[in-house]
């Protein structure tokens, strides 16, 4: 039953069995001027999708949810709340894991258990006429029981990696999560998701591949600047990325 | 030009020299006082800085000078979480957007819709579906023109006036400057 779901006060759960996207239902909401803390739970996610219209599998058994969110700040700053939302999810998980997978980062907000993606994180917003954000919807995928296979980046469920937890646990812990580093950044600012992130990031400091829409850049992962942008140093020079997919280069 | 990644100096902010934001912003409100004007260029002299401002294509390649002695802030000085508001777009962008096309020229009185931040510009919300607007779409002022990324963070940039859209000015998956203008849109065109 729902309604005995813990919540961090202002949330507010509103259940589905089924919806093509729980981001598209929370960004709906969004426009039509419902309050921030709306929390969009599906079920299952038949059509669900990633970054720039990429499948994201939604069988039931996995958690979908997405965060309706109104911060008083600029689009810039609302690309920090990416690692927010990747804490969130590692904390969430860590607890339902054996002691040897910790949940480790990869640039910007991937969360991985065994070098394998547990989770995918899609952010979407709009901006008022002042530069404000209007709406910030957080779009958390957590796989639990089941994972896809034959993905670009190898997947993983906490079942596949030796770990227990039902969807209302992780979707409790989640948002409980997410609420208490939501408020650090608040009070006091990115630095100290930065530190949280980089304490458990993979890659920095090793050689990645980072590819870009139209480019692929090899280079070592100097560093996560105070923005959030990947710090790369390449043999032509010094370049900071702000969008993109990291690849971590084995060592050989 | 900016490709999703610019470079970078160990965090180190040289700001010598380089132009503070009330600056930034006069310079930007000129130029688009130029813009809608019937005027080719502007010459202005404010605190020792001098100014020599022409539309694209009239006066020699670029389409804004500074004297010598002062410098725009470079891409690696400027704090990219600052530039946030549309409005405050950085010199960079206006004084880099030269001659390749002519600003404003074949449609005075166009309405500029402008990138809210730096990062990767998409005209479709993926690969397989249709723009989000064409040219001579009508739009309003909230209709969504095309999304912004910035750490996997999708910016949905409203087109913030009404009217028809008149110049796409940015291609699917072009990196853009904050302030840069993505399209142009003529108001009460819907008529004509």
């Amino acid at each position: 039953m729902t309604a005995s779901l813990r919540l961090p006060p202002g949330y507010r759960l509103l259940d589905y069995d089924e919806l093509d996207s729980t981001n598209d239902e929370a960004k709906r909401l969004g426009a039509d001027g419902a309050p921030a803390g709306c929390v969009v739970w599906a079920k299952s996610q038949p059509n669900g999708r990633g970054r720039r219209g990429r499948r994201w599998d939604g069988p039931p058994g996995n958690l979908y949810m997405s965060l309706l969110l109104r911060p008083a700040h600029s689009p810039a700053a609302a690309a920090q709340l990416g690692f927010v939302a990747a804490l969130a999810v590692g904390e969430a998980c860590a607890p339902f894991l054996p002691e040897a997978t910790k949940p480790r980062y990869k640039w910007p907000n991937d969360v991985l258990v065994s070098g394998r993606k547990v989770s995918g994180i899609l952010l979407e917003s709009s901006a008022l006429p002042d530069g404000m954000l209007d709406w910030l919807v957080v779009g958390i995928g957590i796989n639990v029981a089941s994972h896809p296979a034959g993905t670009e980046f190898p997947a993983t469920s906490l079942a596949a990696s030796g770990g227990t937890a039902t969807v209302t646990q992780l979707l409790e812990s989640t948002v409980a999560r997410y609420h208490h580093w939501m408020g650090r950044w608040e009070a006091a600012g990115f630095e100290a998701i930065r530190e949280a992130w980089l304490s458990n990031a993979i890659g920095v400091g090793g050689k990645v591949t980072v590819r870009l829409e139209r480019q692929v850049l090899e280079g070592r992962f100097a560093d996560l600047d105070r923005d959030g942008a990947l710090l790369l140093e390449t043999d032509e020079g010094n370049r900071r990325v702000l969008a993109g997919d990291v690849f971590p280069v084995a060592a050989s | 030009m900016f490709s999703g990644t610019e470079p970078w100096s160990d965090g180190v902010t040289d700001n010598e020299g380089s132009l503070t934001e009330r600056e930034v912003q006069r310079i930007v409100g000129l130029i688009e006082a130029l813009e809608r004007s019937s005027f080719d260029g502007l010459e202005v002299e404010i605190d020792g800085l001098k100014l020599t401002l022409g539309r694209g294509g009239t006066a020699g390649s670029s389409a804004a000078s500074l004297s010598p002695n002062v410098r725009l802030p470079s891409q690696s000085a400027a704090p990219p979480a600052k530039t946030a508001a549309p409005q405050a777009a950085p010199p960079t962008a206006p004084a880099k957007a030269p001659a390749a096309k002519p600003q404003g020229a074949a449609q005075p009185g166009a309405l500029e819709v402008r990138a809210p931040l730096r990062g990767i510009f998409y005209g479709r919300a993926d690969p397989s579906s249709p723009p989000f607007v064409t040219l001579g779409a009508k739009v309003s002022a909230i209709s969504t023109i095309g999304l912004v990324e910035v750490m996997k963070v999708f910016n949905a940039v409203p087109a913030g006036h009404e009217g028809e859209v008149v110049e796409i000015c940015a291609e699917d998956g072009q990196a853009v400057e904050a302030g840069q203008v993505l399209l142009r849109i003529a108001s009460g065109k819907a008529s004509a």
